[in-house]
């Protein structure tokens, strides 16, 4: 019989690390905050009629669903080459200043078969705001030797605000009243992010062209 | 098929000939009539598109995805991870290593 190399029973601390490095995290949650008509945060039973379709044949998804009858429909795509999320966002709850985003930043998970995210130990890791501009700005994030960068732009005058040491709340543009869709963008990167980021649009159609290639050829 | 054979039956004079020639016309027929579906492929759109997703339960599992092979994003009924704290954005860079315990060198590990 052949014995497993891990654990060795005299060096326990040393085996753990071991058997649980490296391992694999989450770069960082995105969602919307969505209020209710009196002001109070909805939660996943307030949603009415929802649905949602995920194509396929484009990698696009489409999800519908009201909030007090006022009716919430986000597009989301990921663009084939890079590792960048699109969100086209389209609702009467924007001007009523009642929808936003946030991101949240967790520490990786030790756990076995965990999901790689930590939201409990911030002090762990770091999460600096940098290249502010009134449309974009750029996460840099340490989680011990690991660092990474989190860009972030978005349509018309929306602003950002620090929520806790690793969350962020981003507020789009509600100034004219009148805008109902808003597009943001977020690009994950192991190196520095040097170019601008992309358009909703151009993310789109790479989406389409990665995934139509890909269905018609096999090869990713 | 049958139109195609009938029309050029009349065409075809020569007696002898005639029933040669209605069985070639009725292989070329079926080869005609073949080309229509092409053999040996597949309508991958038709194909791919009758497995999207289609929800209408708060309560799926899930996460649906969007990625690129190398990068996933996984989200719930709302098109982002706004309900679910355990849906994560993933690439196959995302990996990291907490430090050595105590200070010590992993290369001192011994085979027990």
């Amino acid at each position: 019989m052949i014995a497993y190399d891990l654990p060795n029973p005299k060096q326990p601390a040393l085996s753990q690390w071991l058997a649980s490095n490296p391992h694999r995290f989450n770069l960082g949650r995105i969602g919307l905050i969505l209020k209710k008509r009196d002001g109070s945060i909805a939660k996943i039973s307030d949603l009415g009629s929802p649905s949602q379709q995920l194509n396929l044949w484009e990698g696009i998804s489409e999800s519908h669903f009201t909030i007090d009858d006022e009716t919430v429909k986000v597009t989301t795509i990921c663009d084939g080459q890079k590792d960048i999320l699109g969100f086209k966002i389209q609702s009467a709850l924007i001007p009523l200043n009642r929808l936003s985003l946030f991101i949240e930043f967790p520490y990786a998970s030790l756990g076995y078969f965990s999901n790689g995210s930590d939201y409990t130990t911030p002090k762990s890791h770091q999460t600096l705001m940098s290249a502010i501009t009134k449309n974009s700005v750029i996460f840099d994030r340490r989680l011990d030797s690991t660092t990474y960068q989190v860009g972030c732009a978005w349509t018309g005058n929306g602003t950002i605000e620090k929520k806790a040491a690793h969350r962020y709340i981003m507020h789009p543009a509600v100034s004219n009243g009148m805008t109902n869709t808003v597009e943001y963008i977020f690009d994950f990167s192991p190196s520095k992010i040097n170019e601008p980021l992309p358009s909703f649009a151009a993310v789109k159609t790479s989406s389409i062209k990665h995934w139509a290639d890909f269905w018609q050829s096999g090869v990713p | 098929m049958n139109l195609f054979f009938l029309t050029n039956l009349r065409i075809a004079k020569p007696k002898s000939c005639r029933i040669m020639l209605s069985w070639v016309l009725l292989i070329v027929g079926f080869s005609l009539n073949a080309q229509q579906v092409k053999r040996g492929t597949i309508n991958r759109k038709a194909l791919v598109t009758r497995h999207n997703l289609n929800l209408t339960n708060t309560h799926f599992a899930g996460p649906t995805q969007v990625g690129n092979g190398d990068f996933a994003y996984g989200f719930d009924i709302t098109g982002m991870q706004t309900f679910n704290d355990q849906f994560t954005t993933m690439s196959e860079w995302s990996w990291h290593s907490s430090p050595p315990p105590g200070g010590k060198d992993p290369n001192s590990f011994k085979k027990p």
